[in-house]
């Protein structure tokens, strides 16, 4: 469906607010409900624990990391602390 | 003695995933910390790999149409600029970029998405208007070939294709219509679209599920 069908079903000819109301309703859906998923794969480097998340990232769905609790290279999904490690880095900001 | 396995949690930082390794895992581990999580010992590429959810306000029309030839970033003057070491031409067919056309990375971290072109050189540069704060003069390398898609296009206008299935598009009118109804003052009506709203997301959720449902500890584990 194109945008201009889209706001005829609104009920609405301001353009530039139905396109904004969509893009929310769109990141608000993948909030709720996981409608587009994408993938990225970062390199994971000596010493550096922070690493940037995808500017167009709505929720984090999985985090897996290659050789987690086994041997064989596989990816594997990791656990999310609840309290922050006592051993501290020097790249965090 | 520590294992050859190694094992990885993860915490989050304002914008960032904070990854840390069991100190355990790490063969020159001891002392009281050894049971401890601290920063990854080995360079490992490709090794974390996240899966999410993004906003789909644009829409690649031929994934044919791909540049793979851009390297490195810089910042200019605050907006990223990208650059093909290989010198290029994007203002030239077929990629014909040009001051407002829209471009999408793909395997880009932190840059993936839609973008908007601000400037293009004939010596293999393409700058944008999204803001990068970095150095000016030292080249980064992208950790991988890039795919720059630029035969894209992005929601902006009247003409462009919502890309949701047609079931979803439903949900999306309701939503919109309860903020239309919410600038309006008019919160009943706005608190009945959005009941509307969330009953077509649940309605879209449930019909992916066939059969019973059960209910299992398994994930409890990880």
């Amino acid at each position: 469906m194109k945008v201009k069908e889209f706001m005829e079903r609104v009920g609405t000819t301001k353009t530039g607010r139905a396109v904004a109301y969509l893009k929310d309703a769109m990141e608000d859906m993948n909030i709720y409900s996981e409608t587009h998923v994408a993938t990225e794969k970062i390199d994971i480097t000596s010493g550096q624990r922070f690493y940037t998340l995808p500017k167009t990232l709505v929720k984090i769905i999985d985090l897996r990391v290659k050789s987690h609790n086994n041997g064989n290279d596989a990816y594997r999904s990791i656990p999310r602390l609840t309290f922050e490690p006592k051993i501290k880095d020097s790249d965090g900001q | 003695m520590a294992s050859d396995i190694k094992s990885y949690a993860y915490y989050i930082k304002g914008n960032k995933i904070a990854l840390v390794q069991r100190n355990s895992t790490d063969s020159s581990a001891s002392g009281e910390d050894y049971h401890d999580f601290k920063s990854p010992t080995e360079t490992v590429a490709d090794a974390l790999e996240v899966q999410y959810t993004y906003t789909p306000d644009y829409f690649i029309n031929e994934t044919d149409d791909v540049d793979t030839q851009i390297d490195t970033y810089v910042s200019l003057g605050g907006l990223l600029k990208l650059i093909d070491t290989g010198d290029n031409d994007y203002s030239a067919s077929p990629e014909s970029l040009s001051d407002g056309s829209h471009i999408v990375l793909e395997n880009a971290g932190q840059f993936n998405g839609l973008h908007k072109v601000k400037d293009v050189s004939a010596a293999g540069s393409i700058v944008l208007y999204t803001k990068y704060s970095g150095s000016a003069s030292v080249q980064k390398a992208f950790e991988e070939p890039i795919n720059l898609y630029y035969n894209v296009s992005a929601l902006i206008d009247e003409t462009h294709e919502i890309d949701l299935s047609s079931f979803l598009t439903k949900a999306a009118v309701y939503y919109v219509k309860a903020k239309f109804a919410e600038d309006a003052g008019n919160i009943d009506l706005k608190e009945y679209f959005m009941k509307e709203y969330r009953k077509i997301l649940d309605r879209h959720d449930n019909s992916k599920i066939t059969g019973i449902r059960r209910m299992s500890a398994f994930g409890m584990k990880r």
